[in-house]
């Protein structure tokens, strides 16, 4: 994992100490709610429907033992004992009074975290493939890139207004777990048919109001240039930005406008001026930072493991979790392991201190001290022994942390809502809830299998709501909630965007509709086949009138 | 009886409090002063910026309510979940339920 160097240090501890004068000066009214507002959003600290919300980068996803301890510790000492990981693969804190954050603050910079640029019109924390340097079908780890994109851009002088928030996303795999294409930017490792490994950059996707799949503007980007062609595409968008409507305000509604042609034209045109200038990543410098990404020092094995045959044999619910929550490690012997923090019943993306704490120690005994977290709100552990797996497996099951869910239709993401979020006009949490015991029954959710709901409560989609196989809006009609249904989207490397069925519905009704759903989906399914494929073979019809067919006005 | 109450947000804990009749600011929303008219709107955003100035309180803003006897309810359900001062999906969470 990277280590903060000198510089990094400096400039986080300073920041600290700026902000407790600043909170100091807050409290005592030398400054105004006016000007202190802007200084505490840039310390990603929000003011939420019912309290402060304190939001804390993850870097690309990538924690350590001692950062999730850490973690578990801030959460029981300045909050309600529980945190919510994110679709953005970061923490939030629902109740940190605002004198403590500064406390908060330095305690994350013990373990070289921060909450700087997790708020504003700035680039924000840069995300990637949750399985990244461990997966299977990967060409590079994308990890060292993200690495380096979070140095240039944090406290970039040039881009600290930007017309609005920036997100930039990265894989090196075949499989997009990272949703590349409903990012700002999207980077994908290549290799090319010479063998030289590069970038595909796309730019101008994005989810929120207008969803966009963005469109693909370069296909070949050698490395070395990568923060200059960055920069260059900022450049672009920081120059013409529409800046005067908040609404038209990010970068897919400038590549939209202008047209991709256009749009790479003038980006091309910024980068021949900066290319091969100071940007130029110094080979040194990226050898370093990428020896920090190492593989851990794996156990070498023939792959064969008895001791996890004979459990995967003898124990059915162990082999329906490693059916579901184990993938295939690049390493023959290991594993990777999603823990899924989707219990039935429970609330999507939260942990408790304790659940962090038990995660934080099994890393540290089974997976090299590396924890990762998922854009669908679940936690890796990406280096784990295959004999280790039932160990595993056991642990977590007492600490609420087995459900063998994922990828499955209960495996949902789901935006706070408006349990916690002030720009929520519906819930969100409940509906998961709700779902998930209305298909309380694992046989059934295998049989349905890979399925994905995502959920948002108002139209800024942090819940995904466009690319969920089965999307769901929430919003608010004559002061009541009401959903909308939506089919047929994917954030994956065969991105589309879900389309509404029709009219909304009550909260209950959304839950018998996607009941419906899923029946009509079994009934016609082919052999082997996802709910994704027959959507996309039979298109919304006979889904619309199975739906709002038989329906009693709800 | 539609009214309306002045509602903001504490500066140190930044939990939700409403307005009272006494010029405090309370977390129950039973103690909300009410105002029917623009004169008594006026007179409670008076008080609310005496507060702000007096570092007490952030954001402050009127909700609707329906003033019946056993107090005011919120028109929207945003503002009845922001009443109840935590999640519903968490009632028990300890320290800030305004009850
Ligand atoms: S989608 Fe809307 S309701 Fe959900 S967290 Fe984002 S802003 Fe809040």
């Amino acid at each position: 994992m990277y280590r903060y160097d000198s510089y990094d240090k400096t400039l986080v501890l300073e920041r600290v100490e700026e902000f407790r004068d600043q909170v100091a000066r807050r409290l005592t009214g030398a400054l105004t709610e006016e000007q202190f507002r802007p200084l505490r959003l840039m310390n990603g600290l929000y003011l939420q429907l019912h309290a402060y919300m304190l939001r804390v980068a993850i870097p690309y996803g990538t924690l350590s033992s001692d950062q999730m301890r850490k973690l578990a510790h801030i959460s029981r000492r300045y909050d309600k004992g529980y945190g919510h990981f994110t679709t953005r693969q970061n923490i939030q804190y629902n109740w940190p009074e605002l004198e403590d954050v500064p406390d908060i603050l330095a305690e994350l910079a013990e373990v070289e975290m921060h909450a700087i640029q997790t708020s504003g019109n700035v680039i924000r924390n840069v995300t990637t493939d949750h399985f990244a340097g461990v997966a299977r079908d990967e060409v590079a780890d994308p990890r060292p890139y993200a690495e380096l994109i979070r140095q240039w851009s944090t406290l970039h002088p040039e881009f600290s207004f930007l017309p609005r928030k920036f997100k930039i996303a990265l894989t090196g795999a075949e499989q997009d777990r990272a949703a590349i294409r409903l990012h700002d930017i999207g980077l994908k490792l290549k290799r090319r048919e010479d063998g030289d490994i590069g970038f595909e950059v796309i730019a101008g996707g994005g989810m929120g109001r207008t969803p966009m799949i963005g469109p693909v503007i370069r296909a070949h980007l050698e490395p070395e240039h990568l923060l200059s062609y960055l920069e260059a595409i900022l450049r672009v968008y920081n120059q013409h930005g529409r800046r005067d409507n908040k609404y038209k305000a990010r970068i897919k509604i400038l590549v939209h406008e202008l047209g991709t042609d256009e749009f790479t034209r003038q980006v091309e045109a910024e980068w021949a001026r900066i290319k091969d200038g100071p940007l130029t990543l110094p080979e040194a410098e990226f050898r370093r930072i990428q020896a920090m990404f190492a593989p851990p020092p794996y156990e070498a094995t023939d792959g064969s493991d008895s001791r996890f045959e004979k459990s995967l044999a003898g124990d059915t619910a162990f082999a329906a979790w490693v059916d579901r929550n184990v993938h295939a490690h690049r390493a023959p012997g290991h594993a990777i392991v999603t823990i899924s923090l989707k219990p039935h019943g429970g609330i999507p993306g939260d942990a408790s201190a304790q659940q962090m704490e038990i995660v934080a120690d099994l890393a540290e005994r089974f997976s090299f001290g590396e924890i990762r977290v998922s854009h669908e709100q679940n936690l890796i552990l990406p280096h784990v022994k295959k004999s280790d797996l039932y160990a595993i497996w056991w642990s977590l099951l007492s600490f609420g942390l087995g459900t063998a869910n994922a990828g499955l239709l209960t495996d949902i993401i789901a935006c706070p809502g408006l349990d916690y979020c002030s720009l929520a006009n519906a819930r969100s949490i409940p509906l998961a809830q709700k779902i998930a015991s209305r298909f309380d029954d694992g046989e059934r959710l295998r049989n349905i299998g890979d399925l994905k709901i995502k959920i948002s409560g108002c139209i800024n989609a942090c819940g995904h709501h466009h690319v969920g196989h089965i999307g769901i809006l929430g919003v608010e009609k004559k002061g009541e909630e009401l959903y909308q249904l939506m089919l047929g989207g994917s954030g994956a490397e065969d991105a589309s965007l879900a389309r509404i069925t029709g009219r909304g519905f009550s909260e209950d009704g959304i839950i018998d509709a996607i009941e419906t759903v899923v029946d009509t989906y079994l009934n016609a399914r082919e052999e082997g086949e996802d709910f994704l494929h027959t959507y996309r073979r039979l298109g919304a019809e006979p889904f619309k009138r199975a739906i709002y067919s038989g329906e009693t006005s709800k | 009886m539609n009214a309306k109450i002045l509602s903001a947000h504490d500066l140190r804990s930044g939990l939700v409090v409403y307005l009272t009749s006494e010029g405090g600011w309370s977390r129950k929303l039973v103690r909300a002063a009410p105002a029917t008219d623009e004169r008594t709107e006026a007179r409670l955003l008076d008080l609310s910026e005496q507060a702000i100035g007096g570092n007490r309180v952030i954001e402050p803003a009127f909700i609707d309510v329906d003033w019946r006897e056993t107090g005011p309810v919120p028109a929207r359900l945003r503002e009845r979940i922001r009443a109840d001062g935590v999640p519903t999906i968490m009632p028990e969470i300890p320290g800030v339920a305004a009850e």
